[in-house]
């Protein structure tokens, strides 16, 4: 098996994107023997109403007749009515996880306060309840587009460790897939909290690996078995992270299929 | 395909990089052989079989002469550590003048580099340049510009002079007899300085640096076509190694861009 974590369909209202769609990406796919592909759609960031990019998806797949094997997963913003509804009938119709985009859905992932400053609500972490409960994982991408060439209309945010640690630090149980995120900079608690915990996933789009010491640096941070393959498709050019992976020095093969341990039945 | 197989097609064709850095300690004085041997290490890996360097002085405060020549004498350091493989740029701040223009020479005459690379001191199309210029087409080098258009607030602040595609076109207008490399066009808002490059033959860039988008290779060539891009890396190798076998070009246009050919003659003519 070998899976990618971090791939999206969909559009990007900042600039154009190629291969951005299932039938495209299973092309990618297919010319590494990628098998399983994690994927969510992109629209959803950007609809008031989320929800509605998840039943794109999900027509999308219902016409998919590639061999790529798609993972589907919806992305759910807690700031939106009835979205416990709609994730609970996603993972009805076959989505296996949900993703949270707290940047542009306008929400932290630590508890927020809001009237009453004793009692702080975590939206994010009601999202991380219905997982926990509905035992699927929960991926948090931590930026799409490096923050030098954005738009002056997209955000200049990106979630940091703090962030990261505020998410998973209370619900155990919940695999998340941290992708994005740059390995090196997982230092601190966070590594703690990744080592003390065997479901918290990383993956390669943001670290580069060829250096030597980078490389150890991030083996420092993340236990191997927690670092997976991510090529953020379509908005990067895959064959860097499969040189990451192949030429660094950390197990290849591992790396290749840790993702899965993210998902029960895979 | 397994992406080593892949590799080989940089292993099986010659490979220029034209944008490296060897760095020094920290002070501008004694190269850091240690970021140098890892960097071959990895080059070697990656079937990069020459690399073109330079050391810019990145300080806040000016940079006098006395700081850019050893900068220089750096990067030549790094040249007779790696003979046959890396080749020097000379960097000079445009503030002073005649002393710039002294050391350029120097480097081109006396160290064998074969080109110049500026930094963000100043827009590439202010006059303040035009003894560098000038110089850089007497010796029939070329000026490799560090650039980007950036849009983020951080970098606007930290680097205001930071040329872009605009400038670099300015520059080139003015200079039609000058070579110019719009440095590491990948980074920031890239499509933005290829537009604004596309119509001057005489300003090439280089596909250098972290950024990997899809599909900025594609655009690049299908902009300025192939022999107006130069490979190198900027320290990023994973990130450019990717993207040039991920690009959707043909071959051909792949194994231009790889070998530099257009600027091949620079190689040829001034090694020590």
């Amino acid at each position: 098996m070998f899976i990618d974590i971090n791939t999206y369909v969909g559009h990007w209202p900042f600039r154009k994107l190629s291969f951005n769609t299932l039938k495209e990406l299973d092309i990618l796919a297919r010319e590494y023997d990628i098998t399983h592909m994690v994927v969510a759609n992109l629209n959803g960031l950007f609809y008031k109403d989320a929800n509605e990019a998840n039943y794109e998806l999900l027509e999308e797949l219902k016409s998919y007749n590639g061999k790529t094997e798609f993972i589907p997963l919806a992305i759910v913003n807690p700031t939106y009515p009835a979205w416990e509804r709609n994730a609970r009938k996603m993972i009805e119709l076959g989505f296996c996880g949900f993703e949270l985009a707290p940047i542009y859905h306008g929400y932290s992932l630590a508890p927020e306060m809001f009237f009453d400053m004793y009692n702080p609500i975590h939206r994010a972490g009601k999202v991380m309840e219905l997982a926990e409960e509905l035992g699927v994982p929960v991926r948090v991408c931590a930026g799409f587009e490096n923050f030098r060439g954005r738009s002056d209309l997209d955000t200049p945010k990106s979630l940091s460790a703090d962030d990261y640690v505020a998410l998973i630090s209370k619900y155990e149980n919940v695999p998340v897939l941290a992708t994005g995120f740059s390995m090196l900079a997982a230092g601190g608690k966070l590594s703690e909290l990744v080592k003390a915990r065997k479901n918290i996933f990383f993956d390669t789009t943001t670290t580069a690996t060829l250096d030597p010491k980078l490389c150890a640096r991030v083996k420092d941070n993340i236990p191997e078995e927690q670092i997976c393959f991510g090529s953020l498709s379509p908005f990067n050019y895959m064959e860097t992270n499969l040189l990451r992976i192949s030429l660094s020095g950390l197990d290849e093969e591992s790396i290749k299929a840790n993702g899965a341990r993210a998902f029960k039945n895979l | 395909m397994n992406i080593k197989e892949k590799l080989k097609f940089l292993h099986d064709n010659p490979v220029v990089a034209w944008h490296e850095h060897f760095w020094s300690t920290g002070d501008f004085t004694t190269l850091n052989t240690v970021q140098g041997d890892d960097m071959m290490q990895v080059f070697d890996a990656l079937g990069i079989d020459k690399v073109v360097t330079s050391l810019p002085v990145n300080k806040i405060k000016r940079c006098d002469p006395e700081v850019f020549v050893s900068a220089n004498n750096v990067t030549y350091e790094a040249v007779k550590r790696y003979p046959g493989r890396v080749y020097g740029m000379a960097y000079a701040h445009p503030g002073y003048a005649s002393a710039a223009v002294a050391e350029i020479e120097r480097c081109v005459k006396e160290l064998g580099f074969v080109g110049v690379k500026l930094y963000y001191d100043y827009f590439m199309d202010d006059p303040v340049y035009a003894p560098i210029i000038e110089k850089c087409i007497e010796l029939d080098i070329p000026i490799l510009q560090h650039s980007m258009h950036f849009m983020d607030a951080p970098n606007k602040i930290r680097q205001p002079l930071a040329t872009d595609g605009v400038h670099m076109a300015n520059a080139a207008k003015r200079y039609p007899e000058a070579t110019f490399v719009m440095g590491h066009f990948t980074i920031a808002e890239w499509k933005y300085s290829l537009n604004a490059i596309a119509d001057c033959p005489n300003v090439y860039t280089d596909m250098s640096g972290s950024v990997y988008d899809r599909p900025q290779m594609e655009m690049a060539v299908e902009m300025l076509g192939a022999d107006r891009i130069l490979f190198g890396t900027d320290n990023s190798p994973s990130s450019c190694v990717g993207k040039i076998l991920g690009a959707r070009i043909s071959d051909e246009d792949k194994k231009t861009i790889l070998s530099g050919r257009a600027f091949s003659r620079f190689l040829e003519r001034t090694v020590k």
